[in-house]
This record gives C-alpha cells, sequence and structure tokens, in this order.
C-alpha cells in the first residue's frame, strides 16, 4: 500500500505540491491526472525517493521511501522521457539493472523480449522515442516491481503496441499484485486502465474516485416531460449535479441508483426518458463544475 | 507479500559492480588518457631527451623529466574525471535515474569515487611501474633511483586523489557542470590572489603596512594549481602531502554529509545549496571590490572619488555577476534587488573599511619599551624574513653551539637586535614616523635623495611580533635615523655583516668602471682584511652612509664549499670612508691594483647642472642630455689635471639629476662611461676655479 500523508514540495518558494495526501491499495492502477504544472512528476518523483518531501511521510509498506533501498529495490520509477546511459543497449542496461535490483528476472526479460521485437544489441540511442518507451517497459517489467510508477508512459505508443503494455500491467496486477500509479494529462488515454483516478490541479488533489463506483453511480439522462413543472418538482427528489435545457428536451447528470433514478422520472411519464452511460471525462467535467473548478483547463 | 528483498550484501550497497562497470564503460576513456599522457610525459621523455651523444644524467626527482607535460595532465584529468562521473548530478534525466535506484546516497557517492579514483590512480601506478622496469634499459638518459619512483607515484597519487576529491566536492555544492568547473579552477587559485589582494588593499590604506614582496614561490604555495605549474623551485615536501591528503580526507567527509543533503532537483542550479547563496554573492562581490578598488587606486593615486568610484563599481559588478549566476538569467532587476545589493555593499564596505579605518589603532600602535625583546630596523627584512632564503644562499654563520661537528643546518642568523638602547632609538624613530606620518608620494619623491623604505620589526615579549614598513624621506629624521643607522645592531644587519663570518678562502677587489682587479687569498690577509672591514662598516657615521658616495671598488669574498658542494660569494663595497682599510690595502700594495686613478680616465667634463625649464621634466636622470645642454651653452668644462681628476673620483656622489648641483661625465679607458654628481662643497678650490 502507497501512503502519502500532508506531502509539500517546494521550489524556489513555489510550491509545487501542497500538503497532498493519497492512498494506492496494492494491486490497484491509479490515473493521476491533471494539467501541465499541476504537481504530477513532483509527486511521482516524490514517492519513487527523488525528492525529498519538504513536509509530510511517503511510505510503501509502511516503510518510508526516501534513502531506503530496502523499499527501493522493488520500486521502478520511468520517467516522461525515457533515459539510458549513453552508448548503451538494451542489453548493457538489463546487465545495469540486473546487478541493481535483486528481483530482477532473466526469465520475465526472455519472455518480454517476444513481446518488444526489439534489437537487444543495438544502441539505445538509435532508437524512435517509442521503441525506446518499449525498451524502458520491457526493462521495468523484468525487474519484476512491486510498484510501478510511470509518469506520461503511453506518449509515444502506436495503437498496438499501447493496447500490448495495458494486457501486460493488467497481467502482472493480476497475477503478482503489481501496484502500479500512472500519471497523464490525458483522461481517455488511461480510462480503460485505471480503476482509481485522482485529479491534481496547482499541487492539490481535486477529487479522487473509484472509478467503478463512478461509472456506476452517475448518469447522463435526456427527458421531455410533459409538464415544466415536473421538472422543478424532480430537482427536489434527485442529486443533479449537472442540468441544462436545449429546446423541449433536458439534459440531466444526475447521481444515484439506476433503478431508482429510473422510477423517478416515470412518475411523471415523460415524452422521452433516455438513460446513458457517461465518459469518464464528462463525468469529471460535470464533478468539478460541482466542485466550483472550471474543469476545461484541467482535463483535456 | 513482501516489498523488500533481502540478500543485498554490504558491499553490494557500497561498492556496487553495476555502477563501477557503467562508470567505466562510460568514463573510462579518461583512464586511458591518464595512462597515455603520463606514459608519454614520464616514461618515453626518458628516452626522448638529450642527444644519442650525451651521457644519462642523473636527476634528484623525476618531475624533472618533461614535469611541464606531467603537470599539465595531473592538472587536467582529475579534475576533468570530477567532471565527468560527476555529471550524473547536474543532469535531470541523470539525475532521476541515478537517485530513483535502490542505493543510498553514500552507496552512490562511495561508487562514483572508487570508479574515479580507480580510473585515475591506476595509469599512475602503472606509469610508475613503467618507469621503474626502463630505468636499467639503455638509452634510458637519465639515473634515478627506486626511491625516486616511489616518491614520483606517491606525489602524483596524493595530488590527482586531492583535485579528484575537491573536483568532486565542487559538484556536490553546485549543480552545472561548466560551472563546476569554473569554480574548481577558481577555487585553486583563490587562496593566492585573494591573499595578494588583500595584501595590497591593506598596504594601500594602511600606513606602515609591510607590503608583501616576497618571491612568487611563497605565495603560489597557498595555491594548489598555481604550486603544481610552479613545482620546479622544489619538489612537493612531505608536510605539504600531508596537508593535500588531509584536505582530501576533509573534502571526501564533507562531500558526503553535502550529499545526503543535497536536493535532487537541485541539478541546474548554480548552487546546490540554498544557505551557499550569501557566501557564494558575498565572496564573489568581495573579490570584485578589491579587484576593481585595488586598480582604481594604483591608477589614480590618492584621489579619493576614484577610490570609492573603484569599490562600488566592484560591488555591483560582483553583486550583478553572482546574482546572474544563482538565478540563472541576466534579468535580474527585481524590487528587492537595490535593497540587497544595499545590505551586502554596506557589510562588505565595513569589513574593508574596519582593518585600515584606525579604528583598530594599527597605525599608531608602538610598542612599550617594556615589552620589547628584539628588535629590527632595516631594508632587508624580506630577506631575512624570508622562509626559503637559506636554502637559496645557504648561512652557516650561526654555528650550532653545542659544538657538534656535523653539517651545519642552514641555519638563519638571528636578525633581532637586543641592545636596549638600539630598541629605543628604533621606537623613537617609529615615533616620528606615526606622528609625522611621511608618504612617498610621487612629487616628493624626486626631491628626497637618501630616501628609504625601512621595515621596523618587534619581537614581544609576549611571543608576538608587530611588524611595520615605512618610506622614510631623506630629510625631516636625521636625529632618529642617526641613532639607529649608527648602532651596531643596525649595521649588522643592513650590512650583512654575518658573512664576513663565514670561512672566507679568498677576496676579489675589482673596480667597478675599470677592469682592474686583485684577489687576496693568503690566509693570514684574508683574515686581517675581514677584521678591518668588520670594523670600517661599524665605525661608519650616519652621513658616511646617506651621502650616497660612489664606492671604489667592490669587493668579493669568497666563502670555502660548504657541506651542500659549493660556497657563495658575498659581495661588499669599498667605500671612501673606510680609511684604514684603504691604508691597509696601500701598505700591501693591492690599492693602486684597483682603484680608479687620473691614468684611467680618458676625459671628464665637469658641468654645473641648469636645466630648469630648458628641458623637460623627464630628462632629470637623462645624464647626456645635461651634459648635452651644457655643451651648447658652454656651460661645460674638460678637466685636464690629474690632482683635479683624482679629486672628483674621490669625492664623486651618485649622479641624482638635481638642478644647480655639480656633474661629472667620466669616460674609462676600456670605453667605459659613468655619470656623477657633485656637491658645493666636493669641490676643491682647483675645481672650482674650472668652472666658468
Amino acid at each position: 500500500m502507497i501512503e502519502i500523508r500532508g506531502v509539500s514540495k517546494s521550489f524556489q518558494g513555489e510550491k509545487a505540491v501542497d500538503s497532498l495526501s493519497l492512498t494506492v491499495h496494492k494491486a490497484a492502477i491509479y490515473g493521476l491526472l491533471g494539467s501541465n504544472g499541476a504537481g504530477k512528476t513532483t509527486l511521482l518523483k516524490t514517492l519513487a525517493g527523488i525528492y525529498r518531501p519538504d513536509e509530510g511521510t511517503v511510505r510503501i509498506g509502511n516503510k518510508p521511501v526516501f534513502e531506503n533501498p530496502e523499499v527501493k529495490q522493488s520500486l521502478i520509477f520511468m520517467p516522461d522521457s525515457p533515459y539510458f546511459f549513453p552508448q548503451a543497449s538494451v542489453n548493457s542496461m538489463a546487465a545495469y539493472y540486473r546487478s541493481i535490483y535483486p528481483g530482477w528476472s532473466d526469465k520475465r526479460f526472455e519472455e518480454l523480449g517476444t513481446v518488444f521485437r526489439l534489437d537487444t544489441a543495438r544502441k539505445l540511442s538509435r532508437f524512435s522515442k517509442g521503441m525506446q518507451r518499449q525498451a524502458a517497459f520491457w526493462l521495468a517489467l523484468s525487474c519484476t516491481p512491486d510498484v510501478l510508477i510511470m509518469d506520461e508512459p503511453i506518449d509515444g505508443l502506436d495503437p498496438v503496441m499501447r493496447r500490448q503494455i495495458k494486457n501486460l500491467l493488467f497481467q502482472e496486477v493480476a497475477e503478482r499484485e503489481l501496484t502500479v500509479l500512472i500519471s497523464s494529462h490525458n483522461l481517455r488515454e488511461i480510462e480503460d486502465l485505471c480503476d482509481h483516478v485522482g485529479i491534481m490541479h496547482g499541487g492539490r488533489m481535486l477529487v479522487e474516485k473509484d472509478l467503478d463506483d463512478l461509472k456506476a453511480d452517475t448518469h447522463k439522462i435526456q427527458v421531455a416531460f410533459r409538464d415544466e413543472r415536473h421538472a422543478a418538482a424532480l430537482a427536489a427528489k434527485l442529486q443533479i449535479l449537472h442540468q441544462e435545457q436545449r429546446g423541449s428536451v433536458n439534459l440531466y447528470i444526475v447521481k444515484g441508483d439506476r433503478e431508482r433514478i429510473s422510477q423517478a422520472f416515470h412518475v411523471y411519464e415523460p415524452y422521452v426518458f433516455d438513460l446513458l452511460p457517461l465518459t469518464l471525462e464528462e463525468i469529471f467535467i460535470y464533478e468539478m463544475g460541482d466542485a466550483g473548478y472550471d474543469a476545461q483547463p484541467i482535463l483535456l | 507479500m513482501k516489498w523488500g528483498m533481502p540478500g543485498m550484501t554490504h558491499s553490494r550497497y557500497f561498492f556496487n559492480s553495476g555502477v563501477i562497470r557503467q562508470n567505466v564503460r562510460q568514463h573510462g576513456w579518461i583512464g586511458i588518457i591518464y595512462t597515455l599522457g603520463l606514459l608519454f610525459s614520464l616514461p618515453l621523455q626518458l628516452f626522448m631527451s638529450g642527444n644519442s651523444g650525451t651521457q644519462p644524467q642523473k636527476v634528484d626527482n623525476l618531475f624533472r623529466v618533461a614535469g611541464d607535460i606531467q603537470v599539465l595532465f595531473i592538472v587536467v584529468l582529475p579534475v576533468a574525471a570530477g567532471l565527468f562521473v560527476f555529471r550524473y548530478l547536474q543532469s535531470k534525466m541523470a539525475s532521476d535515474l541515478w537517485h530513483s535506484l535502490p542505493l543510498r546516497r553514500e552507496h552512490l557517492l562511495t561508487a562514483h569515487m572508487a570508479s574515479g579514483l580507480g580510473l585515475l590512480l591506476l595509469p599512475v601506478w602503472l606509469t610508475a611501474a613503467v618507469t621503474a622496469i626502463v630505468t636499467p634499459l639503455g638509452g634510458n638518459m637519465y639515473i634515478y633511483s627506486g626511491a625516486d619512483i616511489w616518491n614520483w607515484c606517491l606525489i602524483v597519487s596524493v595530488l590527482t586523489l586531492f583535485l579528484f576529491v575537491f573536483s568532486t566536492f565542487v559538484g556536490i555544492c553546485t549543480g552545472q557542470t561548466v560551472l563546476q568547473g569554473i569554480i574548481i579552477y577558481i577555487l585553486l587559485i583563490l587562496p593566492a590572489a585573494l591573499f595578494q589582494l588583500v595584501n595590497l588593499h591593506l598596504s594601500t590604506y594602511l600606513y606602515g603596512y609591510p607590503q608583501w614582496s616576497g618571491s612568487s614561490d611563497s605565495l603560489y604555495i597557498w595555491s594548489p594549481l598555481l604550486r603544481l605549474i610552479t613545482y620546479t623551485n622544489d619538489i612537493f615536501s612531505v608536510a605539504e602531502l600531508c596537508i593535500y591528503a588531509a584536505l582530501s580526507v576533509v573534502f571526501i567527509a564533507l562531500s558526503f554529509v553535502l550529499y545526503r543533503n543535497r536536493h535532487g532537483e537541485k541539478t541546474g542550479q548554480a548552487i546546490a545549496f540554498a544557505y551557499f547563496n550569501p557566501l557564494f554573492k558575498a565572496g564573489v562581490m568581495l573579490c570584485a571590490m578589491l579587484l576593481s578598488g585595488t586598480y582604481f587606486t594604483s591608477v589614480k593615486p590618492h584621489q579619493l572619488g576614484w577610490m570609492i568610484f573603484g569599490y562600488i563599481t566592484g560591488a555591483i559588478l560582483g553583486y550583478i555577476a553572482s546574482e546572474m549566476i544563482i538565478r540563472k538569467t541576466w534579468q535580474i532587476l527585481t524590487r528587492k534587488v537595490p535593497m540587497e545589493f544595499a545590505v551586502y555593499g554596506i557589510l562588505l564596505g565595513l569589513l574593508l573599511y574596519i582593518p585600515v579605518s584606525g579604528l583598530t589603532g594599527y597605525e599608531n600602535r608602538v610598542p612599550a619599551g617594556e615589552h620589547v625583546t628584539g628588535v629590527y630596523a632595516g631594508s632587508k627584512y624580506q630577506m631575512y624574513n624570508d622562509d626559503s632564503y637559506p636554502r637559496i644562499y645557504s648561512f652557516s654563520a650561526s654555528v650550532d653551539s653545542s659544538g657538534v661537528d656535523q653539517d651545519p643546518p642552514l641555519a638563519k642568523p638571528d636578525f633581532y637586535t637586543t641592545d636596549k638602547q638600539y630598541i629605543e632609538a628604533v621606537r623613537s624613530l617609529h615615533h616620528a614616523l606615526v606622528t609625522m606620518r611621511p608618504t612617498n608620494q610621487d612629487s616628493v619623491r624626486h626631491d628626497s635623495p637618501g630616501a628609504r623604505m625601512f621595515t621596523l620589526a618587534y619581537q614581544l615579549d609576549n611571543g608576538r611580533k608587530l611588524v611595520r614598513q615605512y618610506w622614510i624621506p631623506g630629510e625631516g629624521f636625521e636625529p632618529e635615523m642617526k641613532s639607529v643607522m649608527e648602532s651596531k645592531g643596525f649595521k649588522q644587519n643592513e650590512y650583512t655583516l654575518y658573512q664576513l663570518d663565514e670561512d672566507i678562502e679568498s677576496i676579489r677587489l675589482g673596480s667597478n668602471y675599470t677592469n682592474k682587479a686583485v684577489s687576496i687569498s693568503d690566509p693570514q690577509e684574508v683574515k686581517e682584511f675581514t677584521g678591518l672591514l668588520k670594523q670600517e662598516i661599524l665605525n661608519m657615521s650616519y652621513e658616511d652612509q646617506t651621502g650616497d658616495q660612489k664606492s671604489i671598488a667592490t669587493m668579493q669574498m669568497n666563502s670555502k664549499p660548504k657541506h651542500i658542494g659549493y660556497g657563495f660569494y658575498y659581495d661588499f663595497d669599498w667605500k671612501p670612508s673606510f680609511h684604514e682599510l684603504e691604508n691597509w690595502l696601500v701598505q700591501k700594495g693591492y690599492a693602486d691594483k684597483v682603484r680608479s686613478t687620473a691614468q684611467d680616465v680618458i676625459s671628464a667634463e665637469l658641468i654645473q647642472d641648469d636645466y630648469a625649464g630648458k628641458l623637460p621634466e623627464e630628462t632629470r636622470f637623462d645624464a647626456e642630455q645635461h651634459v648635452k645642454l651644457a655643451r651648447s651653452e658652454n656651460r661645460a668644462v674638460i678637466v685636464k689635471g690629474a690632482t683635479e681628476i683624482n679629486d672628483i673620483l674621490s669625492r664623486q656622489r651618485n649622479f641624482t639629476g638635481k638642478n644647480g648641483d655639480y656633474m661629472v661625465k667620466l669616460v674609462y679607458k676600456g670605453g667605459f662611461i659613468d655619470y656623477a654628481s657633485l656637491h658645493e662643497e666636493d669641490l676643491t678650490p682647483g675645481l672650482k676655479a674650472l668652472i666658468p
């Protein structure tokens, strides 16, 4: 379990992370969202033990991370652009990681070789960005970490490889209880990957949600009432996040149990009634609008 | 499920083979260049120097063999290794990778230092081994011992260690590789430069501050870099090596402490620790102020406006430069800048001003007579006080009192005098000086013949020393100067009488004007001569010492060879006031073999100098111009009579170019041309009659 408690981190007087707390359970895939400059990278680097928090604690498995090899040897941090030693090849990087990470598995490395079809003797600097990204995944997963922290990992991967990596991650989570923390500024990219999502803005955590709950819990409803007054009557009965009127059709975003909502509307026997699933993006936009934030600049 | 994994051994952490292997793979070229460089500059040079025909020469240390090239590699590569091996600290992506590894900072530092040192020390040891192997080979143009190789190996190893460790330390303190390199070399020179600047500052503004004017070698000892570059005079002593080794340990310790507290995000910043920023800013400002201040004061001396301008300019430039470096932008002007600059400027201004302000009582302090245990006055303080002096000149005058027959150490004579009367004489001169405060402004100097630079040094009963240096004009301090200069204590040091106590083997007297010369080597005569000379010097009056009379001849005392294999020679002047000595020389028949007489002079031209307003001031010391002017105005007289010429020769003084004085142009046989001054009182009636 990753526990971040009241962590703050400033750079030259500017707070990048501001008393932030976060819990990620074992075998969870947690998506960290936020616009550029929201503090995602700083948080991840603090979590990876690269930065020392100014305040607060970062613990994994109830042990502090910073300067603690015992924790860090089962943790891999993948930066937003992959970095390898100059002149290194996949083979030489593998040899290096093998000597550093006790959990390194040659077997896993070879298995993954069938997924990532890269020339292991070729210089990594000659690889394309996407290939470098693949190499980074390959090396990281070969270390059989317990925690994988990834900063904007999907960039530059082709759709096939994206699928592959997602499957690999699901597999690792299912088989080895890998905990994944993934950051992105694009919700759509990680929508189908994460089970938890948190949105950061200005160094703080705005919203934190379990995605399954969210999806089960929030609904978009298009309705045409027989009488204008029905709308007002409904508003008192349901938790309405958002409402707008398009001609005679009312659009509602409503929170709550699907059946109960459906029944509440049918009492008024509307001309039209559609209950639609929401995209994750829509949910957040409405959630955040509700919390007083304009979601547009935060989520793209 | 487990979060940590057991099984990591201690050495896996500290000397992580993966890290070391990676470093060797990435930076191995440094080791290769160092190896090639050292092999080229030592073993290869053993065979390359000299002609094939010449005999192999013995060297006392291996730096004598192409030392310049050796030093080049020693100065550059350990620092380069520090820059490259610790590059990971200064590059964001590399820093993130290294610091995300399951290794603590001390593990990283140990492994990186170990790999760097391996890359640097192995080449040194390899070179030493190769040098040892090729020792007996034919074609090797040098002869050296195994001890020489060990010595070389030890010195180069310690210096390499020091430079690499220092480079590492600076790397941890800063966050940019370029800046790291610049700061390393600046700091390696800074102690010597700062020493020099502070000295200049104090001697400019603090009346009586003894301006340091020692040899550059003793200055360079403060700077590891300059010391290395000018290694040739002395190889590194054991004490120096111990200091460098100790400093290396200190810098290693500091590196570990600071690295533990270094924030990972400091890569790319100029200074990695915020609390170093004020220190950095103040340091840069102080150096800039000293530099600019002393520059403007030396270009425009004694002008308050220029002086203040100089210091303020330095402060501004220093502040701007440091601020730009720290903030990494040239747009530094914010609202807080003027305020902060004012605070720094005022504090540093006070730091510079207070020591020279007189508030400390430095300028007026004359030690109380009862606290003075010894005193020195004269113009040779630097020579006596210079640590390198005995090594260069060697004295054995102060024979060890134990009387043990051994090679005398090259000791310095004790140049402090304990005589109470002399102490009082010096103190009263000191009092007069701090009251009158004469200064050698340019305008004064010309009209002040006989002015001297004196150092007054006291040994105090609390074990401390008080040293002052003053410019004393020829006029105004006659009574005080007379009682000092006629003291035995003064003459002993000023005229280096201890040299006459040495084992003199022979004496060579040589004329300063012709090639007449004579040698005295009979031991009895040498003894009589040195005894007389000593007496004559001790008998010199104040006027004899300040009259500026030309010496008749130079007397060179040759000492017997010493234990170091060769003797020394010491020069003394035959002054016209040495009548006893003159009589002795006449009696022995040596005098006329040396001193110039009318027969040695081809022509003597006498004029009364009257060039004021006719010649520009710069030609004051251009005697020939004065003579030409006098000829054109028909004021020049050719002196013909032998008596008159002899009178001139025995009375002539050093040429001063003072208007109204008499001057002579003498052409000697052998072609030597000389100019001399004569005062009114020097003119005999015979000479006076010649003046038109």
